[in-house]
This record gives C-alpha cells, sequence and structure tokens, in this order.
C-alpha cells in the first residue's frame, strides 16, 4: 500500500511539474516600474477622438478610435514623459510639440488642458485637432508627432503607425 | 475499504494523467499549415508582381485618385506633385494572399482559420516630369475589395501615398418565380480582412447562411432558393463580422461597406420542386494529404483501384502486382469516434484473397456503408502492410433523400444520407428550413448514416428543407471565431476541403403541407 502511495505521490508531481513549468516560463513578471528606460529617452501616450468639431458626424463625439471618416475632425492628445525619471513633460520642459500630417502643414500641439470648458481640476495635455480633408487618400493613415526638448535642444520623432497598429482613413 | 477504493481511483487517476503526458507528444496533431487554394475559373491572381519592400520618405506626400472609390475595373487618374523630378516610379498597390491553415490528421482535417498575407504588389509605373509631378491613368484591377493604399515607390522609398475604396457589387437573378426558385447571387470586391471578407443572407428576418470570398479574391457566388407563401420577400446581404451578419454595420469602423436589400416576389406555390444535389465546381486538388493512412507500397508492389471515388454501396476493382503467392487480406481504413468524442482510426477486413503464383490480383470490392471523404484501401500480407491505395467516399441520399412529398402539420419528416464524413469539415451539415437556419446534422458517431428529424409545421403549402457543408469546430485557431456550423453558401467554390480533393454537395428537398 505504501509502494502505490508513493507512487501516486511521485506521478501527481510528475503532471503537476508537467502542468506548471510550462506557465510559469510564459508569463515574465509586469515591469511594475518601468523607469529608468533602458532605451528611450521619452514615452508618448496618445489618444485619438472624434471632435465635436466634425464636419460629418461621427456615431459618438470623444469616442476613441484609429479608424475616421473623410470630414471627421481628429483629435490628438498625448501625454509625453520622460522615459528615465518617469517626470511628465509640461509647457516648461519642451520648446515645441508638431503634429506631422502626410501631405498636410504641421500642426502646433500646445500643452493645454482638456475639454472645451477647462476648470481648474482639467488635466493638461499637449492637444490639437485636424479636420480629415473631404478629398484626403483613403487608407492608412500616415502621421508623426516631433517634440523638442528644452534640455537638449534636438527633436524627438513618435511614429504610432507601425503594422499593426495602424490610423485608417475611411470614405 | 472506502478509502482503499479511494486511493485505488487516484491511482488509476495518476496512471491515465501519466500516460496522457507521456503519450500526447507522440500523437500530437500534425503541423497546422497554410495549403494553397485550387484555382476556380474566373477568379484573377495578384493584380501584379509583389513589389520589394520600402519605407517612406522622412516628408511624405500625397497622391490623389479620382475617382477614388468604385467597383474593380473603374478608370481613374492617379496624380502627385512634389515628387523627386525626372525619375521612374513604381505605383504599389496593398493587397493580400489568403489561404486556408489545416491540419490533415489520419483521423481528422482540423480548420485553423484563415491565413492572411498582407503585401504590395506593383500595378503600374511612372515617370515624374522635370517639376516631380506625376499623372498617371489607371485602372482599379480585379482585386479583393475595400481600400487599398497606393504608394508611389522608387529605390525602396515611399514619397508618396494615396489610396483608393473598391466598392462591392451586388447580383442577385431572378427577383420573381415560384416557391422553390433557384435565387443566383454574384459579389465581387469583397475585401482581405476579418469583417470584409464574408456576407451574411437574411431572408424575411431569418438567417439562411454566408457567401465567403476567402480564396476567391473577392469574388464570391451561391444560390438560395425563394421560400414561400406567395407574395413579397425581403432578401437581404450584409456584412458579416464571421458567418453571421452584423447588423449595426453603419455604427461600425467598416461601414462604408454598406449592405443591400431586394424584394423578392414568390409567384405561386406550383407544388414541390424535385430534390436536387448540388456539387462543387470540379478543381484539381492541390495538395495530397491524406485521411487515415495514404498511399504506400512496399518495394516490388504496386497497387491501384479502378475508380478514385464512389458513394456507399459502389464497386470498385482493387487492382495489385507483386504480391507473395498465398493469402492475403484486403482492409478498409476509417476513422472513429467514441462516446467521449475522441477520433481515432479504425479498420475493417473487406475481404480475403489467395494471391496465385503470379503475384497479382484483381478483386472486386463493395465500398462499406461507412463514413465519406478520404479512406485508403490496404493491402496486408503476414500481417504487413504490402500496399495501400486512396479512396474517397462521396455522400449520396438514401432511397431519395426524403420520406415522402405530402405531409400532415405534426407528421414526421425524415432526410436520410450515407457517407457523411469524418473531418471537422464533412462530418456536420447545415439545415434550413424555409431559408431559417435551424441547426446542424453530424454523421461521424453514425459511420455516415445521418438522418434528419423535423416536425411538419407551418401553414399549408410548399416548404423547402436545405442542407450545406459547413465546419464543425473552430476553436482551434483561438481567436478565430469563424464558421461554427452555419451554412457555408460558396461550398462550390471557397471551401476549404477543395483543396484536398475532397467533393461535399448541398442538397435541397421540398415537400407540402396539407390539410
Amino acid at each position: 500500500m505504501k509502494a502505490l502511495r508513493t507512487l501516486v505521490v511521485a506521478m501527481a508531481a510528475v503532471v503537476a511539474l508537467a502542468v506548471a513549468v510550462p506557465a510559469i516560463a510564459a508569463d515574465p513578471p509586469f515591469p511594475m516600474n518601468p523607469y529608468p528606460s533602458a532605451t528611450l529617452d521619452y514615452t508618448f501616450n496618445l489618444q485619438t477622438l472624434f471632435g465635436h468639431g466634425s464636419k460629418v458626424r461621427p456615431t459618438v463625439y470623444c469616442a476613441d478610435s484609429s479608424v475616421f471618416r473623410r470630414g471627421n475632425q481628429i483629435v490628438f492628445r498625448l501625454y509625453i514623459t520622460d522615459a528615465k525619471t518617469g517626470k511628465v513633460m509640461t509647457g516648461k520642459d519642451m520648446s515645441r510639440v508638431v503634429l506631422r500630417v502626410a501631405g498636410q502643414p504641421d500642426l502646433t500641439m500646445p500643452y493645454k488642458p482638456q475639454g472645451g470648458k477647462p476648470d481648474a481640476t482639467s488635466p493638461w495635455l499637449w492637444a490639437t485637432t485636424w479636420i480629415v480633408p473631404s478629398d484626403y487618400p483613403l487608407g492608412t493613415f500616415k502621421f508623426d508627432i516631433a517634440a523638442k526638448p528644452k534640455k537638449t535642444g534636438k527633436w524627438v520623432v513618435y511614429n504610432p503607425v507601425v503594422p499593426g497598429t495602424e490610423w485608417q482613413i475611411t470614405p | 475499504m472506502y478509502k482503499t477504493a479511494i486511493r485505488r481511483r487516484l491511482a488509476l487517476l495518476a496512471l491515465l494523467a501519466l500516460l496522457v503526458a507521456v503519450v500526447a507528444p507522440q500523437v500530437a496533431p500534425g503541423e497546422p499549415h497554410p495549403v494553397t487554394p485550387p484555382t476556380i475559373p474566373g477568379v484573377a491572381g495578384l493584380p501584379g508582381p509583389v513589389a520589394a519592400a520600402a519605407k517612406p520618405a522622412a516628408k511624405l506626400g500625397i497622391l490623389k485618385a479620382t475617382p477614388d472609390t468604385g467597383p474593380p475595373g473603374t478608370p481613374f487618374v492617379l496624380t502627385g506633385s512634389g515628387l523627386p523630378a525626372n525619375t521612374n516610379l513604381d505605383i504599389t498597390w496593398s493587397t493580400a494572399t489568403k489561404q486556408y491553415k489545416l491540419d490533415v490528421l489520419p483521423v481528422s482535417v482540423d480548420f485553423y482559420g484563415r491565413v492572411i498575407t498582407p503585401m504590395e504588389v506593383v500595378i503600374a509605373k511612372g515617370r515624374t516630369d522635370g517639376s516631380g509631378n506625376l499623372r498617371l491613368s489607371m485602372k482599379m484591377p480585379q482585386d479583393y475589395g475595400a481600400i487599398h493604399d497606393i504608394y508611389a515607390v522608387s529605390n525602396g522609398t515611399q514619397f508618396a501615398k494615396g489610396g483608393v475604396l473598391v466598392e462591392r457589387t451586388y447580383s442577385v437573378k431572378p427577383l420573381k418565380g415560384p416557391i422553390g426558385t433557384t435565387i443566383t447571387i454574384k459579389l465581387n470586391g469583397l475585401g482581405a480582412q476579418p469583417y470584409m471578407d464574408t456576407v451574411g443572407v437574411i431572408w424575411d428576418n431569418r438567417y439562411v447562411g454566408f457567401l465567403s470570398s476567402v480564396t476567391t479574391r473577392g469574388q464570391a457566388t451561391a444560390t438560395i432558393r425563394a421560400a414561400g407563401p406567395p407574395g413579397k420577400h425581403v432578401l437581404e446581404l450584409l456584412p458579416a463580422s464571421a458567418t453571421t451578419p452584423f447588423l449595426n454595420i453603419e455604427q461600425s469602423a467598416v461601414d462604408y461597406l454598406g449592405f443591400k436589400r431586394y424584394t423578392f416576389t414568390v409567384t405561386k406555390d406550383a407544388g414541390p420542386p424535385p430534390t436536387k444535389v448540388v456539387w462543387p465546381i470540379k478543381v484539381k486538388p492541390t495538395s495530397s494529404e491524406r485521411t487515415t493512412s495514404g498511399t504506400a507500397t512496399i518495394d516490388g508492389v504496386t497497387a491501384k483501384a479502378s475508380a478514385k471515388s464512389g458513394t456507399v454501396g459502389s464497386k470498385v476493382e482493387l487492382m495489385a502486382t507483386g504480391l507473395t503467392p498465398g493469402a492475403a487480406t484486403i482492409q478498409w481504413n476509417t476513422a472513429h469516434e467514441n462516446a467521449l468524442g475522441w477520433y481515432t482510426l479504425a479498420y475493417t477486413p473487406l475481404t480475403n484473397v489467395t494471391v496465385p503464383a503470379s503475384g497479382n490480383i484483381r478483386t472486386a470490392l463493395t465500398v462499406p456503408d461507412d463514413l465519406g471523404g478520404w479512406h485508403t484501401i490496404e493491402i496486408l500480407q503476414e500481417g504487413k502492410t504490402k500496399a495501400s491505395v486512396p479512396y474517397r467516399v462521396d455522400q449520396s441520399l438514401y432511397k431519395g433523400g426524403i420520406n415522402g412529398k405530402r405531409f400532415k402539420r405534426g407528421d414526421l419528416i425524415k432526410i436520410h444520407l450515407k457517407g457523411v464524413g469524418f473531418t471537422e469539415m464533412d462530418n456536420i451539415l447545415a439545415v434550413t428550413v424555409d431559408n431559417a437556419y435551424i441547426g446542424y446534422v453530424c454523421g461521424f458517431f453514425s459511420a455516415g448514416d445521418t438522418v434528419l428529424q423535423i416536425i411538419a409545421t407551418g401553414e399549408p403549402g410548399t416548404h423547402i428543407v436545405d442542407i450545406t457543408p459547413t465546419i464543425y469546430k473552430q476553436d482551434k485557431a483561438g481567436n478565430d471565431i469563424w464558421y461554427g456550423g452555419t451554412p457555408f453558401l460558396t461550398y462550390r467554390t471557397d471551401y476549404p476541403l477543395l483543396a484536398l480533393g475532397y467533393r461535399l454537395p448541398a442538397y435541397h428537398f421540398a415537400y407540402t403541407i396539407v390539410k
């Protein structure tokens, strides 16, 4: 009986290991404190939304989206963070932030409080809007955001349009 | 006593678990892989040669297409400015190749969804003038529909980007006729991406099935039948996220795909049309992979069957040379599903023969009342395989299929088929009654013998039952919820098993309810 019990325990251990080991190996720990980054100087957290200035009414205003119709107003807003320290970059830290849309003039993104009627509690972001022209090319929407930190004076470019995270312009 | 019994059960469970852990890798499925689709007449290939990899210029310009919306074949003018002067440009077009991903096992063909490989192809060449302007007259190619990116490329750099919407076109004919009229639906310009390559069909707010164009480059043709009673009926063609219609597509990211509504007028009830079996178009298989044990011979032995396929009860001659004089067994290799839904191989002796001194045999066999699909006929001598020959069992009607043409309300209607298969793509069939999807029938556990039993309901008059190929399991790919037991109306041209040489039909029955 003892031998049988030992066999059972040994087999259960083998099976448990077989199940558990791949699960442990497959789950790297979440980076609870990503700062300082080993590779990046700045991180950009971008949102694109349907704006109230749309000439073509979106399904829902202010909804977060990466697909916009011609005539929609796109609100671009973002946080920029110093990836070494985790400090959120404000108007005191950046000399200029610019939205660069393919085939369009550059648009400055001022650092300002969120919303049409901001108050003291409104969060501040780098933001601008752009209405998709009625003849703007359909398909993948190419843009990037360039920022110039005061401390380096060198432009930093954020290109969010990479395969798998593409923005689209639709009719 | 009780504790001892528990211990014994625990020990047995542990042994079983260990056995599964040890044995599983040895019986692990083969590698799922994309399968080259067969050539379908009228289906276009890639609209141009594959373009070399390119990256956008630091300052990307734009190209204007005028018009930028239209069905395949629409002429348009492409213009751009601010490009490098006096430069030859490749005009690239974003598209994709699409294949089904299958895993061909001895006991099944498992479905792993669709593989979409995005790519750019060169559809035109142009040259800028001395001021960097470009102007080209072009046509939207016959390709997958929806939105395509266009780039002007030189030496690996994309200098400008444009885009067009290749609209889908619809044709539904006829739009009137008696109950049972065959209605042909032709679509063109279905997209390459999910949400864009399937269209759901609705008849009077009832789900009929779906059309797909995975391997047919945006084209899809299918038929449905007009269901009664006489009068006007609404036929709708809507984009489908998977197989089922997306009913508020106008609130989605692909609202531009649109939908179509038609009115079909059922002119009269002329009684039940004859039972019809409609087979897929004939195509050349692209894969030689087969279920059960496939083709094999040992050195010096040849073997072949007088036919590659037939129905249950068919006669087939098996011819072989190079065998050892003496006893031989002809064996039928098939599959079996146990009560837990596990698939296993199964073997049935068909006949014993005596091989003469010549070593040659020619023996008549009867295809057993068994599952459909690819099997092998195996020649065994002294317990060893000398040869195995693939043979496909096609589905068939049993005694005309339906147990009558006139029923009273409450009567039991039976539809009987033979040769339903054992893979995940031929072991069930989807059923609609009067164009309303009601479920599926399965033939695996019953060795291909498949009986649909429904109760006669509804108003007096003619009613229709349509049975269509469909895919049983769709969970293998994890996140691809495609298909799922609903009528695959484009089974004739776009079905995954066509590449493996399967021919799966749809069945069309009708009956009259009398007072």
